[in-house]
């Protein structure tokens, strides 16, 4: 079907580099944005390059108390962030790889019930249970603790199902040769079967600590306490701040800010990602 | 080293599939046993229930004389090695050869010492340090065997080890399991559906047909005395010949279709007008000088192998096919008469209705 027609060639990259632009420019617009003043930004033809008060900006937003945006530091909510979103990825990997263990490996009475359970909750995201499971977290005293952050987000029907796939794709004669090797179940999870799921693992740590990143709804649900705000409800609030005009070019700075961190776990973890994909060790 | 004692040994699978019943079989200390049989009549099932894979639904299986039907496959002292390799993808040679020892808690200098003899036996030293998927098909069978040989256990059982590698390949580590064999001395249990393969490692095979044995014997017994019509068929090749037909009256005809087909030298040990199967092997019928032959074969086409020629064709020109093996290169015509004869001592004898032994 790879037809060398120089024509084709010019469409079809024109096509590319106009998606790759369409993708970037509010990224680039972020990034100019954050660079200048505040009046340069309400002027009306917003400024397409860099200005020059890229460093007073964010020493301000790093350092600086920032009273328009209710006075939080941006280092406090980017760790608040950090911490949640690191809780959900591990939290999340961890009980669904033990889940789809138990559902592949062991026959355990009601197998089937417990795998449907778990399946029909991929039909149940937060929002659609937010109302009961707000209510467990009151009722257990956890509004405004990174638990109440956190563990309501824990359970994940997607991954455990992804898992579970994996898993029975590792042939049975591996099981039993790691029987006959007297390894008993905890020595083939831990031997076996984790360092097999590297890469899947690492797939859905990037997956998973970007929706934890992103996390919306529900922090801003769970904390009214402000050295709990996340760095996704800071911009929301910096927004919304009420009297005053937006101070965009600190909203802007803080969502490059924000966009920091899950980049730098996608760079990170991209080698043993791709690699995954590359070689098949089966 | 160990002797095994397998008596009313059966397996039901969930869903009640009789995969296997009522095998009795005693094996020797240091005797290489050969499964073989057709696809599914039960092989793998037998050996996976010695070890312990698999749950024995009926009968009783000892190790040494002690009961084993209850312990976890680690605890049996057997090593497998399977058709597929199984090899820990994500381990080394090395790694996956000494897992089992670690986890056994063998102290590291006799975890280094046995791999290091095992893998100068195998020829792997080269190696050691590289992962199973940079291997070749052979190199990994090597390194399921070298697996198998570090945990010096009593038994080796393998499920057709050899059956994912090519013909020259093949035919190379089954001389290498067969030395192997003899430097362990240790007791062999090998699954295969190649009859081949069966002839030339064991010391006795198990033949087996839809979960049933069928005989158990030396190589030369199932090719000299097959105890029933599917071992005669099923071991030799090309296959044995065989003619189903009446006794005639002097008992020393084969009669088909109301005419004599086969005439024998001397009185069958059956009486006259039984259904009898009448087999020989192609490699026991000789070229006879006109006027003597017992049967006559009408020449279809030829193989020729080189030291051998095959000749394919029917039963005095009727439906019945008939081969035979002639030493050397040989030519005859499509259509052409050859009178044979046979002696008698390579004639089976089986009864048309069960297939058992008659002679
Ligand atoms: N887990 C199972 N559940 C139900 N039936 C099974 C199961 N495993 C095997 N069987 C049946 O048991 C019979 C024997 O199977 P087995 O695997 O022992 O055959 P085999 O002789 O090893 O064949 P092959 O040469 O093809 O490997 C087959 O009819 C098969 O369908
Ligand atoms: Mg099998």
């Amino acid at each position: 079907m790879v037809e060398n027609r120089p024509f084709l060639t010019f469409l079809t990259h024109a096509v590319l580099i106009l998606g790759v632009v369409f993708l970037c420019f509010p990224v680039w617009m972020a990034l100019v944005a954050s660079t200048h003043g505040p009046e340069a930004l309400s002027r009306s033809p917003i400024p397409m390059w860099f200005g020059g008060q890229m460093w007073e900006n964010y020493s301000q937003l790093l350092a600086g108390g920032l009273p328009e945006a209710g006075g939080v530091p941006i280092g406090r909510m980017m760790f608040n962030s950090l911490i949640m979103a690191l809780c959900i990825t591990f939290g999340k990997i961890a009980i669904s790889i033990i889940s789809a263990y138990a559902i592949v490996y062991f026959r355990f009475p009601f197998r089937m019930g417990f795998f449907w359970m778990i399946f029909i909750t991929l039909m149940l995201p937060v929002e659609v249970r937010i109302l009961p499971t707000y209510d467990v977290v009151v009722k257990m005293g956890m509004l405004n603790t990174y638990a109440g952050l956190t563990v309501p987000l824990i359970a994940s029907a997607t991954a455990t199902f992804l898992f579970r796939q994996f898993f029975l794709t590792i042939p049975d004669e591996l099981v039993e040769a790691a029987r006959i090797d007297r390894a008993g179940p905890l020595r083939f999870f831990w031997d076996i079967l984790l360092p097999l799921s590297r890469t899947n693992i690492a797939a859905l740590f990037i997956i998973l600590f970007i929706f934890g990143w992103n996390q919306y709804l529900w922090p801003f649900l769970i904390t009214s306490d402000e050295g709990l705000y996340t760095v996704v409800m800071g911009i929301q609030r910096m927004v919304n701040s009420g009297e005053s005009l937006p101070v965009w070019h600190y909203i802007m700075g803080t969502a490059v800010l924000a966009m920091i961190p899950p980049v730098l776990v996608v760079v990170a973890m991209q080698k043993l990602f791709v690699k995954g994909l590359v070689e098949s060790e089966k | 080293m160990a002797t095994l004692n397998i008596s009313s040994l059966g397996k039901v699978y969930p869903g009640g599939v009789t995969a296997v019943s009522d095998v009795n079989v005693g094996i020797d200390d240091g005797e290489f046993i050969v499964l073989v049989g057709p696809s599914g009549c039960g092989k793998s099932t037998i050996l996976r229930m010695i070890a312990g894979l698999e749950t024995i639904t009926e009968g009783e299986l000892q190790i040494d004389g002690r009961r084993v039907n209850e312990l976890e496959p680690g605890d049996r002292d057997i090593a497998m090695v399977f058709q597929n390799y199984a090899l820990y993808p994500h381990m080394s040679v090395r790694g996956n050869m000494e897992y089992g020892l670690k986890n056994e808690g063998l102290p590291k200098a006799e975890i280094a010492k046995r791999i290091a003899e095992a893998s100068r036996t195998l020829r792997l030293e080269d190696y050691l340090d590289r992962k199973p998927r940079q291997l070749s098909g052979g190199q990994r069978q090597r390194v399921a065997m070298g697996r198998a040989i570090v945990r010096d256990p009593k038994v080796f059982l393998f499920d057709e080890p050899l059956s994912n590698l090519d013909a020259k390949l093949r035919t190379q580590l089954r001389a290498e399991l067969k030395a192997l064999h003899q430097r362990l001395g240790a007791t062999f249990i090998y699954v295969t559906h190649d009859q081949v393969e069966a002839m030339s490692l064991a010391d006795r095979i198990i033949i087996m047909n839809a979960g049933r044995v069928e005989q158990i014997g030396t190589p030369m017994d199932l090719y000299l005395r097959p105890a029933t019509r599917f071992v005669a068929d099923f071991i030799g090749s090309p296959a044995m010949n065989m003619f189903e037909g009446t006794v005639g009256e002097d008992r020393q005809s084969l009669v088909y279709h109301g005419a004599e087909q086969v005439h024998f030298a001397a009185e069958l040990p059956v009486s006259a007008g039984q259904s009898v199967i009448m087999g020989v092997r192609p490699e026991h019928l000789q070229h006879a000088a006109e006027g003597q032959g017992q049967m006559d074969l009408t020449v279809g086409f030829l193989e020729q192998l080189g030291a051998d020629t095959v000749v394919h064709g029917t039963l005095n020109g009727g439906d019945n096919v008939l081969s035979i093996r002639l030493h050397g290169v040989q030519t005859s015509a499509p259509g052409t008469r050859l009178p044979l004869t046979f002696a008698m001592e390579n004639v089976h004898l089986f009864d048309a209705q069960n297939g058992t032994r008659l002679n």
